[in-house]
């Protein structure tokens, strides 16, 4: 529910949280570790940004808005109509639910998630499809010169080999088939 | 000696400001900064980082030249041409220099596809200054994307056979500022440093980590709206530009604290995306630079 | 007798660049001009995003960067039939113009001045001739001039990035004008920076470049060359506010009036230069020729574009005199001088350009890639004449010629026997004292040569017994 009340809960929860890191920048003797505090800090600053323009947001289309609760939506399909009038919403990385992962895509269906016109992005890696639609280094479902909707295993053994943290990190779709 | 300013010396703005910067540069006479010589090459580029240079200001280029360093070789200031600017140049090899290279080397035809001057009468290579230069250096700097790993120079196919710096002098410590072209105070501010504390910090690629520590997505004003899937669908939109191809996201500069030309904008400030061009494998790893097909085509839009 | 002279590198130009002239009782009898520098950009630029040509083409050169994505982008929007806006026009002309006082004010004070001006001790400012002529307190105020311009060609790159995101190499030029809307802070911010400027270019740069032109007098009467002249026009054709500078022009000292300039007349030639085609003559957008390093009688890699088979002169002075507002003459002397009058002029058109600027107008679209085109930018910027002409196929670019000014004004001869722009008028010159020679870098800077836009090669095996001067 993200009424009033329920951001206003979180705006004075990053109020507390940047007291707190001001407070304990101020009673810092060691200055070599402060760069984690000062990004905390920032990233709260952002989020509280955030939710003034939502509440700013809210006042001006009078609770229209935000009156639904943004649906963790999994990926369109190809060629689903857009939900018309809402502005594509995705969620947080860390809330996003895990998805099925029971599709089974041939390499030739792979290649049709490739992030264009609202289509999501899937990459293969080791026979798994992974979902790099929002994946921050996947800007324009493009990652060092390579395009989504493709298997990767080669290329991922190469760059990032003894980086499988990676994989975990992004949600799983499915399997190739 | 000039005495302190007594009566009847001029009280006009313009000789207060006189004695005021003759003050200041007796003071530096005195020691603040021992001047260092500075060889600044230009080899397989555009010359875009000298130009950005003279757009320097904390420091100013004018101070860089006046109180930091010697300029002992630039192509594109000195006065002396020719042979004789080719003799300067060798000059330095006998006394303590550092050495900084803006643009690639480019190695085609052992590297007379950039010939940037003669000696005795026969084509001094970017190749041939690179290495003799980059051998006798106390301290070595590659400026720009060029010089720091090919950059545009080497971009596909490369029909120069451009490398970086590094790949012909495989031995020295080079410190890697890249940038198409490098803000001017990642280099001003690394020579500085240098200068006064010696060389600064660097990550485990060679960038000064007193500018290069951070992701532009990690200070990004318009991180909100990625972190909630507000994207912008053309350029000058105000959300976040990462569905047209923004590579904040894998490029590490401070620029959106501090900006360009005096702070005065930044790439993603003027509503389009970050190209990484400070990010190695610029440009051809961050290319396309500009996608438009990646969001929906809503229409009637 | 004749002596060969050789100097390597040219410096204080943007690139690199060798000349080499033969002197016969102190006069120029022979020039030939290499430029000393290959990328390769239009092979790069096949088979990637078409939109993409506007940064990329940026990195031809890092002293005119803004010209590129000019002269790219109107090509873009001739393959993929946009008109911008009149409002996105002004913009990017605003931008354009930046960039013109940038180049002019640095070319100036940093390249120019230190041949005529004796800047102080600094090593950097080690001359190797000794013809400073200016008395004493001329010279002292035009070397703290040259320190002094420092900060204002500064600030003409800061209005650049007010604009444009950042200088060298903008983001705001782009298809259908600039990618950011003008907001009234952004306004008077440039307002007050173009003031300054402006001020500066009246009351320093426009008497100092007289004062020089007062004590080298007989730089009037050197460097000439053809008097073929050439623009595509600048600051033209606006719809409502028509031409500020110049339509698109050309003369020879035998026409009477300035004619229509025909972008039909365009040919580029590659007889003397390291290239094979199944011609040797070509339209721009017609091929891309194939380098041949071991072809015979060449001896530059430079092209050599033509206009109606003859060699044009491009620039600054070029755009005066067929604007009809520069009646001198034609020499190294007024090429210098056209510089900083064009600056003024320049300053001009970006007050009433900024004046008509509406705030707040997104002038952006979601652009789709064409299947298949063709498009030609032709706009003259900084050094003159450039032109951008391409290809679109399967998405992709296909196709990419750029012939920008430097290479009309420095390219080798053709076969019709004419000699480059450069060439041609470095011919007849006197040279007083051969051993160190003060006057060819003289004329050959008028020109304001730009080598990082000409992608030559330099020609491997062209040993000739030089006699060292330097």
């Amino acid at each position: 529910m993200q009424n009033i009340a329920l951001i206003r809960l979180q705006m004075n929860h990053l109020v507390t949280q940047a007291r707190q890191d001001i407070h304990s920048l101020s009673v810092m003797d060691d200055s070599s570790d402060n760069s984690q505090t000062l990004q905390r800090l920032w990233d709260t600053v952002s989020s509280m940004h955030f939710l003034s323009e939502m509440l700013a947001n809210q006042a001006m289309m009078a609770g229209y808005y935000f009156s639904t609760v943004p649906a963790p939506a999994l990926p369109a399909q190809p060629g689903t109509a857009a939900q018309p009038g809402v502005p594509p919403v995705t969620p947080l990385p860390n809330q996003t639910l895990p998805p099925p992962g029971d599709l089974t895509l041939t390499l030739q269906e792979l290649e049709n998630y490739d992030g264009k016109n609202g289509r999501p992005a899937y990459v293969a890696v080791g026979g798994v499809v992974y979902d790099v639609t929002n994946n921050r280094a996947w800007a324009a479902a493009t990652h060092f010169g390579l395009v989504a909707g493709k298997d990767y295993t080669a290329e991922f053994a190469s760059c990032h080999a003894g980086q499988e943290a990676i994989l975990a990190t992004l949600p799983i779709v499915g399997r190739l088939a | 000696m000039k005495k302190a300013v007594l009566p009847p010396d001029s009280l006009t703005n313009e000789a207060i400001a006189a004695r005021l910067t003759n003050a200041a540069d007796e003071n530096l006479k005195k020691g603040l900064i021992n001047k260092r010589n500075l060889v600044y090459l230009e080899l397989n580029g555009c010359s875009g980082n000298i130009i950005s240079l003279l757009n320097g200001q904390n420091p100013s280029f004018e101070y860089t030249l006046n109180s930091l360093v010697d300029l002992r070789y630039s192509n594109s200031l000195m006065a002396a041409e020719g042979e004789q600017a080719s003799e300067k140049l060798m000059a330095v090899l006998d006394e303590d220099f550092i050495l900084a290279v803006e643009g690639a080397v480019a190695l085609k035809n052992n590297g007379l596809y950039n010939v940037i001057g003669s000696l005795d009468g026969q084509p001094l290579t970017g190749l041939q200054a690179a290495t003799t230069l980059g051998e006798r250096a106390s301290h070595i700097l590659a400026v720009g994307a060029c010089a720091t790993h090919g950059g545009v120079s080497a971009a596909k196919p490369n029909p120069s056979e451009s490398v970086s710096l590094q790949q012909v002098l495989t031995d020295r410590e080079i410190i890697k500022l890249p940038g198409c072209p490098v803000n001017p105070d990642w280099f001003l501010g690394t020579l500085a440093h240098l200068l006064l504390y010696g060389e600064p910090e660097t990550d485990n690629l060679g960038r000064p980590l007193m500018f290069y520590s951070t992701l532009i997505h990690d200070r990004c004003p318009r991180r909100p709206f990625f972190d909630r899937g507000i994207f912008a669908e053309k350029l000058g939109d105000k959300t976040c530009l990462f569905k047209l191809g923004c590579r904040g996201p894998v490029t590490r500069t401070d620029c959106p604290t501090r900006q360009w030309n005096g702070h005065v904008n930044w790439p993603i400030g003027d509503d389009t995306p970050c190209i990484g061009c400070s990010q190695f494998g610029f440009p051809d790893a961050m290319a396309p630079f500009i996608s438009f097909d990646t969001t929906r085509v809503v229409k009637d839009e | 007798m004749s002596k060969r002279i050789v100097i390597n590198p040219l410096t204080r130009i943007s690139g690199f660049m060798e000349i080499e002239v033969t002197v016969e009782r102190n006069e120029i009898v022979d020039a030939k001009t290499t430029g000393n520098l290959f990328r390769g950009f239009e092979q790069m630029l096949v088979g990637r995003s078409p939109f993409d040509a506007v940064y990329f083409t940026q990195r031809i050169c890092g002293i005119c960067s803004a010209a590129h994505s000019m002269a790219s982008s109107l090509a873009l929007e001739d393959a993929m039939a946009i008109e911008p806006l009149e409002q996105g026009r002004y913009l990017r002309d605003i931008i354009h113009c930046c960039e013109f006082l940038q180049n002019h004010i640095r070319h100036f004070y940093q390249y120019t001045a230190p041949d005529y001006v004796f800047i102080g001790e600094n090593v950097l400012f080690q001359a190797d001739h000794n013809d400073f002529r200016l008395p004493k307190n001329v010279n002292d105020r035009l070397s703290r001039h040259y320190f002094e311009s420092l900060p204002i060609s500064r600030s003409a790159h800061q209005m650049l990035a007010v604009l444009g995101g950042k200088a060298p190499h903008n983001h705001g030029v782009f298809i259908g004008g600039i990618t950011t809307q003008a907001t009234s802070e952004k306004i008077v911010q440039l307002d007050e920076i173009l003031q300054t400027i402006t001020a500066f270019i009246e009351e320093k740069m426009i008497p100092d470049v007289y004062d020089i032109a007062r004590y080298y007098p007989e730089y009037f009467r050197m460097g000439g060359g053809y008097g073929n002249l050439l623009t595509y026009g600048s600051f033209n054709n606006y719809k409502e506010l028509g031409t500020l500078y110049v339509d698109p022009l050309v003369s020879t000292p035998e026409s009477e009036q300035p004619e229509p300039f025909d972008e039909n007349k365009i040919t580029e030639k590659i007889d003397y230069s390291w290239f094979k085609s199944k011609q040797n003559t070509y339209l721009p957008d017609e091929i891309t020729p194939e380098p041949d390093r071991d072809k015979q009688k060449a001896y530059s890699w430079v092209k050599s574009p033509r206009y109606n088979g003859m060699p044009m002169e491009v620039g600054p002075l070029a755009r005066l005199i067929l604007s009809g507002s520069y009646v001198n003459g034609i020499s190294a002397m007024d090429r210098t001088i056209a510089r900083a009058l064009e600056a003024k002029k320049i300053a001009d058109i970006m007050k009433t350009l900024l004046k008509e600027v509406v705030p707040g107008v997104d002038m952006q679209k979601k652009y789709e890639r064409p299947e298949r085109a063709s498009g030609r930018g032709l706009v003259d910027t900084t050094r003159g004449a450039l032109g951008h002409w391409l290809r679109i196929k399967d998405r992709k670019l296909s196709f990419y010629q750029i012939i920008t000014p430097s290479t009309w004004d420095f390219s080798p001869r053709d076969d019709k026997g004419f000699r480059g722009v450069a060439e041609q008028a470095l011919i007849g010159a006197p040279v007083d004292d051969p051993d160190n020679p003060a006057e060819i870098g003289r004329i050959l800077r008028s020109f304001d040569p730009c080598m990082s836009c000409a992608t030559h090669v330099f020609s491997k095996g062209k040993q000739v017994k030089t006699i060292k001067v330097f």
